[in-house]
């Protein structure tokens, strides 16, 4: 028995949510921590739609997440920060059901969850 | 006993059993109420267990039109779900095969882990604040296993696998199907795989040319029969038509010794082979090749067996191979089968020609049923024809027409 078989464009299924939000929500929490969004808002959503593959958008979920994470030690930007947080909750329980998360990607994914329920 | 029960319709004439009024394998409205009261009460089959030993191991099986998924979770138990994402009502498995973690629906991605509640779904945000996901499952139903098999019940109120079938779990268990594999088809798709060539050369990824070739997948071959299913059904639990209907099966098996055991919501039947050649070749050809398989219980080596288990489920044991034929009702006048096979994993080129001239003999047996089937759905819808008697070598149909009886009261009482 071999393991799940993903489709080499199923990992598109995971865009629209974070191509409707993410762009608005990255440009607010970065403003707040005093950032630049680059490399992280709506053209590099483009970008990753149209030219890239399964593991490119693993590495933005990672910059995303790390992105949210600096947002809550700085304790900045709450409903902002909880939304995006909450949006790449649902990324990486969606994703075992198109690509296949490493340990990197598994541990982002605990973090996440552990930041929006802490019981 | 309530004074407004119906009364009892006599179910002897004279010495006989009586069959089923035949109104029973006409009326639209005993469709929906076998579905509910015979098929959704029952353990029915769906899967081998080599199909679900690992964690995230799936494998999609039908309970008369009812999808169901039996999942190997990530603890290692094993579990049954509705196979209906809670979405949209798409089914969301299919074959088996492996999922990994989770359950994923192909058609707006709705994604549940292995315990049936729902891990997420996409653009989650859309369905509006107030939308209970926690409150979203997968219904589970009961799951065992039994001889081999994974058997499922959505009646969470049904008595244990093994206390269901009663005494003859024992001797189903022997069977040792356990120890086979079953019988696997490559679905090649030469188009497919040649469109998808580029994109492999292109990625440079071995995981991408690996998905280019299609997993082997179980072996279920479905049918569809323009039948009422007890129809069949009763064809299948008798020997009485063999000398008249299948002249080459009787030149195989010993008439006089064909006999069928009665058992609490099955029927074992002893189909002993004759020792002298056939005259026709090909049954010849595999009086001389087949030989037991390895697994084989030694007391069987001599005969082909039928299994009867409640409702519709069929088991054919021969030496060389042992199948599973089910019947799933699909409207009062339709019925879609089921058909599994598994072969010893030691299969030789000898093994494997007995199995497919063993497939010949019973092919032209099944094509001489569906014939006389044919003829028995006319009859059954004669305005001249209520109900007929049982011969004593038609027990087993008796047996079935009573746990008929039992189970959907008023089946026998006509217009």
């Amino acid at each position: 028995m071999t393991g799940p078989r993903h489709g080499r464009h199923d990992w598109l299924g995971l865009t629209p949510e974070v191509e409707r939000f993410g762009p608005l929500l990255v440009d607010r929490i970065a403003g707040a921590l005093g950032e630049a969004p680059d490399g992280l808002g709506e053209d590099r959503i483009h970008d990753l739609i149209q030219t890239g593959d399964a593991a490119a958008w693993l590495a933005y979920l990672a910059a995303l997440t790390a992105l949210v994470e600096r947002g809550r030690e700085a304790g900045v930007v709450e409903p902002e920060r909880v939304i995006l947080a909450e949006i790449l909750r649902d990324q990486y329980r969606l994703a075992p059901g198109v690509l296949r998360l490493g340990p990197d990607d598994a541990a982002r994914s605990s973090r996440l969850e552990e930041m929006l329920d802490p019981s | 006993m309530s004074a407004t029960r119906r009364r009892a319709r006599p179910t002897r004439s004279g010495g006989a059993a009586l069959t089923l009024h035949a109104h029973a394998y006409s009326d639209p409205a005993l469709f929906e109420r076998e579905r509910r009261e015979v098929f959704a009460r029952a353990w029915i089959a769906i899967a081998h267990v080599s199909e679900v030993r690992e964690p995230g191991d799936f494998a999609a099986g039908e309970i008369a039109g009812e999808p169901v998924v039996a999942v190997r979770d990530e603890a290692g138990a094993l579990r049954a779900f509705s196979n209906v994402c809670r979405h949209r009502a798409a089914q969301l498995a299919t074959g088996s095969g492996s999922c990994g973690k989770v359950l994923r629906c192909p058609y707006h991605g709705w994604t549940y882990r292995l315990d049936g509640s729902l891990a997420a779904m996409p653009e989650g945000r859309g369905f509006g604040e107030d939308f209970d996901r926690d409150a979203v499952r997968l219904p589970e139903f009961q799951v065992d296993t039994l001889g081999g098999l994974v058997f499922v019940n959505m009646d969470p109120a049904a008595e244990p696998l093994r206390e269901w079938f009663g005494d003859i779990a024992e001797r189903f268990e022997g069977l040792g199907i356990e120890r086979l594999v079953p019988v696997t088809a490559r679905d090649w798709q030469p188009r497919e795989i040649i469109r998808g060539v580029p994109d492999v050369v292109r990625s440079r990824r071995l995981e991408d040319a690996r998905a280019l070739v299609p997993e082997a997948e179980t072996s279920r071959v479905w049918s569809s029969h323009d039948h009422n299913w007890k129809a069949l059904a009763d064809n299948y639990l008798e020997g009485y038509h063999v000398p008249i209907g299948h002249p080459g099966l009787l030149r195989l098996l010993d008439y006089p010794r064909y006999r069928a055991t009665l058992h609490r919501r099955a029927a074992w039947i002893d189909g002993p082979l004759r020792d002298n050649p056939s005259r026709d070749l090909v049954e010849r050809l595999y009086q001389r090749l087949q030989r037991p398989m390895p697994e084989f219980p030694g007391e069987l080596r001599d005969q082909w067996t039928y299994v009867h288990l409640w409702p519709a489920q069929f088991i054919d044991i021969y030496p060389d191979s042992i199948d599973i034929w089910q019947l799933h009702p699909d409207g009062v006048r339709g019925t879609r089968t089921l058909f599994m096979v598994f072969r010893s994993p030691s299969e030789g080129i000898r093994d494997r020609l007995a199995r497919r001239l063993n497939k010949a003999i019973n092919s032209e047996v099944m094509d001489e049923d569906v014939v006389l089937c044919d003829g028995v759905r006319a009859g059954l819808a004669s305005l001249t024809y209520t109900r007929g008697v049982l011969n004593d070598n038609e027990n087993a149909v008796g047996h079935f027409h009573d746990l008929l009886r039992e189970a959907v009261p008023g089946i026998d009482d006509g217009p």
